[in-house]
């Protein structure tokens, strides 16, 4: 049985300048044969995983390729997204194979949203101690 | 007609000329305006860093087809 894992909420000033420390985490992210190491933001609120776009472009993929995934809409709207199926990995668990909406946007971080991530992975996040806690779900 | 062709130029601006324009607007500004600017400002930052990423209301069973069909939804 895989071990949970915790980690602590970081700032990242990367995308937002505040002082609000948030639960990302560090994965890897693997397509075909290239792979990232990158962190990825834990967000319950948000129905899918998403992937900027240089990120997408640095794992090989080809935006005109790509399937669009017409299912999905941002805040404002229609959101044109490509769909992107990719191997993460986070310590020492195995690969787990995340739908991602791959997105035109720059300035958003890699998202781990509900479908299908939160499928794979039970999480308790702690804002007290700012603290994030993972465990596979179990398939037995 | 005045505001749609200021809006087309200032939009044809880089973004140095954008900072540029800011700067002029906001030098006369009053400590209340440069802090409301400044609010708002942040706000803009706040939801350009993680827009509400929903499924369509109407595509959802589509979507979990889906995923279900690419057994996505087990490990």
């Amino acid at each position: 049985m895989a071990e949970s894992l915790s980690f602590p909420y970081i700032l990242s000033t990367e995308y937002v300048d505040d002082q609000l420390a948030r639960p990302f985490i560090p994965v890897s992210i693997r397509y075909h044969r290239n792979s990232i190491d990158t962190s990825a933001m834990l967000d319950s609120g948000a129905d899918t995983s998403i992937l900027p776009y240089a990120m997408g472009l640095a794992l090989g993929a080809d935006w005109s390729r790509q399937p669009d995934l017409w299912h999905l809409e941002g805040f404002g709207g229609e959101l044109e997204t490509k769909k992107l199926v990719a191997d993460l990995v986070i310590g020492s668990w195995h690969p787990l194979r995340i739908l991602f909406g791959w997105t035109r946007a720059n300035d958003v971080p890699v998202v781990l949203g509900q479908l299908n991530f939160f499928y794979l992975v039970d999480i308790c996040f702690y804002r007290s101690r700012e603290l994030v806690q993972l465990s596979l779900v179990s398939t037995e | 007609m005045i505001a749609s062709k200021l809006r087309e130029e200032l939009l044809a601006l880089d973004h140095d000329q954008k900072l540029a324009v800011v700067a002029l607007l906001t030098d006369g500004l009053t400590k209340e305006q440069d802090e409301e600017w400044e609010r708002l400002s942040q706000s803009q930052r706040e939801f350009k860093f993680i827009p509400p990423i929903r499924i369509k209301p109407k595509a959802s069973a589509e979507f979990l087809r889906m995923l279900e069909e690419e057994s996505l939804l087990n490990g």
